[in-house]
C-alpha cells in the first residue's frame, strides 16, 4: 500500500468502517510509515493512540532514526494486537498464516492462543493451514517430453528438418556429397565387409548352377528343341546353357589369373624381387601394346647392382 | 555445461542448439509453473510454448550480467498472470456445484493413497481457480515455486512487507475456501 491509498481511506479505517484484508493492509502500513502514523494521531477523527511522540521517545518535529523507526513500530503493533485480540479471527488467521515462514511476534502469541482456545472456527483454520502443504505435495511437477520440444522449436527456429530435407540439402553441396559419399562407402566396408561372400564362394556358387542347368538340358523327357542325346541339333537350352557355362568358365580363368598375377606381384613387392616384377608388369601390358620397348624400360639393374657392391655410374641412372 | 547466461548468449547469436538446450533445460519448470495458474494439463502446455515464444523474441532483450533465471521467472510468470485473468474473465467457477470438482467414478481406481492423492489434488485446484489473481499469484510464487519474500519483492518491485502480508492473507483465504470445499463431501459422507 502507498500513503496515497492509506490517506483516501484514513476515515473509513479510523471510524472502524473497514473490513479485511483492507484493513490489515492499512494496520501494517501505518506500522511502518512515520509520516502516515503522524497523520493518523493528528486527525480529528482518531482515537488516543500510543504513538512515539506520546510515548515520548521522540520529540514533536524531530526526525526519528531508522531504529526509532522500527521501536516505535513495534509499540504500535503491541497496541494494535491488545485492542484486536480475542475478537478480530481475521487478524488471528493472518498471524497463523505468518507463522508458516517464521515464528510470530512474541507479543503475538499469548494473544492468538487464547483466541484459539474461544474459536472453533479459527481452531478449523488453523488446521487447515497445517495441511496446506499436503495440499501442495498432492501437485504434479510436470516434465517436459521431446514432443513439447519438437513443438516450441517449430513455432521458434522452425520445424527439425526431416531426412529427405537433409539428403536434399546434402545433394545440393558436392563438397559435401562427396565427403557424404565416401563416409557411406567407409562404414559399408566396415560394416558389411565381413559378411560379404568371398569370390571364390561366389564363383563356386555360379559354376555349380551353371553346370546344374548344363546337364539337365540333356535330359532326354525334354519336349521342346532337339533332343541333345539324339544326336542332331543341340537344344537351345543346352545352348544357352553351354554358352553361359564357357562365359563363366572364361571369367572365373581371368579372375583367376588376375588373382594369381596379384598375388605373385605382392609377393615380388614384399621380397623385393624387382626384375620379377617388371616381368610380371610385362606379362600385363605387352598384350595391350603399353609396355615399352626394351630400349624405354626402366632399368632396374643399377640398383640391385648398387647393393651387390657394383658402381652405379657404369650403367644408366635408376630413378 | 553451460550456464543459462552462455547459452542465451549463444542465442542472441541465433545457434538453434543452444536454443534448444535452453528450452529442454527449463521446459519442466515453465510447464509446472503454467499447470499451476492454469490446472489443466493442455492448457498449461499451450501456455508454456507461449511463454518460451515469448522468450525467444525478447532474446535480444536481455542485458549481460543479469541473472537470467530471475529475468526468465519473471516473465514466465507475467504471462501466466496474464492469462489467469482473462480466463477470469471468462469463466464461472464460482458458480460450478463442487460435486463437479470430483471424480466419483475414479472412487474404484486405484489404491486409497493415491485416490487421496487425486482428491486433494482437485480440492486444491478448485480452491486455486477461486483465488483472486493477487492471491494465486502469492500462494503459486511462494508457496509452490519456493521463491523467498525478497525475490518476490524484486520481482514485483514492492516492499517485503507487502509480500509477507500478500502470502498471508493468500493463505487464510486459501485455507477458508479449501474449508467450504470440504464440508459438502464431509456432510456428504455423513
Amino acid at each position: 500500500m502507498i500513503c496515497r491509498d492509506f490517506t483516501r481511506s484514513l476515515l473509513a479505517y479510523l471510524q472502524g468502517e473497514m473490513a479485511e484484508p483492507k484493513f490489515g493492509e492499512m494496520v501494517e502500513h501505518e506500522a511502518t510509515c512515520p509520516a502516515c502514523r503522524r497523520l493518523v494521531a493528528e486527525h480529528p477523527a482518531s482515537e488516543p493512540r500510543l504513538n512515539a511522540e506520546e510515548t515520548g521517545s521522540v520529540s514533536p518535529g524531530q526526525t526519528e532514526s531508522a531504529e526509532e523507526v522500527a521501536q516505535g513500530a513495534k509499540e504500535f503493533l503491541t497496541s494494535v494486537i491488545a485492542r484486536t485480540s480475542g475478537s478480530d479471527c481475521d487478524w488471528v488467521s493472518l498471524r497463523m498464516a505468518e507463522a508458516m515462514d517464521e515464528p510470530l511476534v512474541k507479543e503475538s502469541v499469548r494473544p492468538v492462543r487464547e483466541h484459539l482456545e474461544d474459536c472453533p472456527s479459527c481452531r478449523r483454520l488453523r488446521d487447515q493451514l497445517n495441511a496446506l502443504p499436503e495440499y501442495y505435495d498432492a501437485l504434479p511437477l510436470l516434465k517436459g517430453s521431446q514432443r513439447f520440444t519438437e513443438a516450441v522449436l517449430a513455432r521458434t527456429v522452425g520445424p527439425r528438418p526431416n531426412f529427405l530435407e537433409v539428403v536434399r540439402a546434402i545433394w545440393r553441396s558436392p563438397g559435401t556429397l562427396w565427403e557424404s559419399a565416401v563416409a557411406c562407402a567407409l562404414v559399408v566396408a566396415v560394416v558389411f565387409g565381413s559378411v560379404l561372400p568371398s569370390f571364390d564362394s561366389v564363383s563356386d556358387s555360379v559354376s555349380d548352377s551353371v553346370r546344374e542347368v548344363a546337364q539337365s538340358a540333356q535330359v532326354p523327357t525334354m519336349r521342346w528343341g532337339t533332343l541333345a542325346s539324339s544326336g542332331e541339333r543341340p537344344s537351345l537350352l543346352r545352348r544357352w546353357s553351354t554358352g553361359a557355362a564357357n562365359a563363366w568358365s572364361g571369367i572365373e580363368t581371368k579372375a583367376t589369373t588376375v588373382s594369381e598375377w596379384s598375388a605373385r606381384t605382392s609377393e615380388d613387392i614384399r621380397t623385393r624381387d624387382y626384375p620379377g616384377l617388371l616381368e610380371d608388369i610385362r606379362v600385363v601390358l605387352e598384350p595391350l601394346g603399353l609396355y615399352p620397348d626394351s630400349d624405354q624400360k626402366p632399368d632396374l639393374e643399377p640398383e640391385a647392382e648398387a647393393e651387390s657392391g657394383v658402381d652405379s655410374d657404369s650403367g644408366p641412372a635408376a630413378h | 555445461m553451460k550456464t543459462d547466461e552462455e547459452l542465451l548468449t549463444l542465442c542472441q547469436k541465433r545457434d538453434s542448439h543452444a536454443w534448444e538446450s535452453l528450452v529442454r533445460r527449463h521446459q519442466g519448470r515453465v510447464l509446472t509453473l503454467a499447470y499451476q495458474f492454469t490446472g489443466d494439463n493442455q492448457t498449461a502446455e499451450d501456455l508454456a510454448q507461449d511463454v518460451f515464444v515469448r522468450l525467444y523474441e525478447s532474446i535480444d532483450m536481455f542485458e549481460p550480467g543479469r541473472k537470467f533465471q530471475a529475468w526468465f521467472t519473471s516473465l514466465a510468470r507475467n504471462m501466466c498472470i496474464d492469462h489467469y485473468r482473462k480466463r477470469r474473465k471468462d469463466r464461472q467457477i464460482v458458480s460450478k456445484p463442487v460435486e463437479e470438482f470430483y471424480d466419483l467414478e475414479s472412487t474404484t481406481e486405484g489404491s486409497d493413497a493415491r485416490l487421496e492423492r487425486r482428491e486433494l489434488k482437485q480440492r486444491l485446484l478448485a480452491a486455486l481457480d477461486s483465488l483472486g489473481t493477487i492471491n494465486r499469484d502469492a500462494i503459486v510464487m511462494k508457496d509452490l515455486q519456493g521463491l523467498s519474500h525478497e525475490e518476490m519483492a524484486t520481482m514485483e518491485g514492492v516492499p517485503i512487507g507487502t509480500i509477507k502480508s500478500r502470502v498471508s492473507r493468500a493463505r487464510a483465504e486459501l485455507a477458508r475456501v479449501l474449508i467450504r470445499l470440504e464440508r459438502p463431501q464431509m456432510e456428504a459422507q455423513v
